[in-house]
């Protein structure tokens, strides 16, 4: 696995969480496509978009939700918080 | 009796949109008589009476009759029934009660196994599927208002808007958050719209607004791997769509079910609906 930037380790623990509470390994590459690979779905995809609102503040009001944008978490930090 | 039917008028058109009746129905007419405007492609016009008679119509306003169909007949002697009451006489012969919804079911099957491949190609899940269904059914019923219409104390009511209600089962309760104007949206805005409202839902953060006035319900059991089920109608709506499959199936063959209220649809306009999903669906995600 990758090491985290600086200020993600929460998203990287979190997609752990995730995993685990779709009783999955918890161990991912970042750039590893969890939806694709049909590890996570568009349940997981709401506990992001939850999650990333509350820890990073991103606004999602006027952005079109994609589930292409939360595939990896290299996406994620991609997208959202950088 | 004379029958009415809907004329060729161009080489291209085999449907004539229904635009407005000029006469009433029961009306006594005579031949030559303006009875109902039509509309091609291009142009619209007024279609004649072909004889004398008691005029009765078997389309609504807003329909689609496909070209040489019975677009309605003249009968000699008065037919004394408006379209409602005629059906309220098939109801009752179907041992139905006209206040209340008569729910009938049908279903098609198509087999999704390569396309299912496909979609997730491409990085997406169970959900885009459903868009992509949700989007082709959509598309088959936007130009048919009487699949956005519900009978509310014996009268048939039709909504200006298309709204669609999906049922969601995220917590203990089951939810359906219902997202508007749903004619005008892609098959990705459906999607991000649905995660949208999950989020609400699962934020507890719904209002009134997110749960009311959906003009059908699509409910999906695909992810509990239910092949088929009848959807529940609910109040102040004439159909939902049921969406059923079986991944462990050789091919994943996935079902559409409509229930529908049989005080408003004869089946063969159902049938109808589902097929041509099924077949703009087949089209749309072809490889």
């Amino acid at each position: 696995m990758k090491e985290p930037i600086a200020g993600t380790q929460k998203l990287m623990d979190f997609l752990r969480e995730l995993l685990v509470r779709s009783g999955q390994n918890p161990t991912f590459r970042s750039d590893e496509k969890l939806f694709l690979s049909g590890r996570l779905d568009s349940l997981a995809i709401v506990q992001l978009i939850d999650f990333l609102e509350t820890e990073y503040s991103v606004d999602f009001s006027k952005r079109l939700l994609d589930p292409s944008d939360f595939e990896s978490a290299d996406r994620i930090r991609e997208t959202f918080l950088t | 009796m004379t029958e009415i039917r809907a004329p060729k008028v161009t080489a291209n058109d085999t449907h004539l949109e229904v635009l407005k009746f000029l006469v009433n129905e029961g009306d006594r007419v005579t031949v030559g008589q303006q009875l109902l405007e039509l509309g091609t492609s291009k142009a619209s016009f007024a279609l004649e009476s072909p004889a004398d008679g008691f005029v009765q119509f078997f389309f609504a306003k807003g329909d689609f009759c496909p070209v040489g169909e019975i677009l309605g007949r003249l009968h000699e002697k008065p037919i004394g029934e408006s379209m409602n009451r005629r059906k309220e006489a098939q109801v009752r012969a179907l041992g139905g009660v006209f206040q209340q919804a008569l729910p009938a079911s049908l279903t098609v099957q198509l087999l999704i196994g390569s396309r299912m491949e496909k979609i997730r190609r491409e990085g997406k899940d169970q959900l885009y599927l459903l868009a992509t269904i949700i989007h082709s059914l959509v598309q088959a019923i936007a130009p048919k208002p009487r699949f956005n219409s519900f009978i509310k104390e014996g009268r048939t009511v039709t909504r200006d808007r298309l709204n669609l209600g999906f049922a969601l089962n995220l917590t203990d309760q089951l939810n359906v958050v219902v997202i508007r104007d749903v004619d005008k949206m892609s098959t990705e805005y459906i999607v991000s719209e649905i995660l949208r409202k999950m989020l609400k839902s699962q934020q507890g953060k719904l209002t009134p607004e997110d749960v009311s006035d959906a003009s059908f319900t699509v409910t999906s059991l695909l992810a509990e791997n239910i092949f088929s089920f009848p959807p529940l109608l609910s109040d102040g709506q004439s159909f939902a769509l049921g969406i059923g499959g079986d991944a462990d199936l050789p091919g994943f063959p996935l079902t559409l079910t409509i229930t529908y209220d049989h005080r408003i649809f004869e089946g063969r306009e159902v049938a109808a609906v589902l097929n041509q999903t099924k077949t703009d669906w087949l089209r749309d995600s072809r490889e």
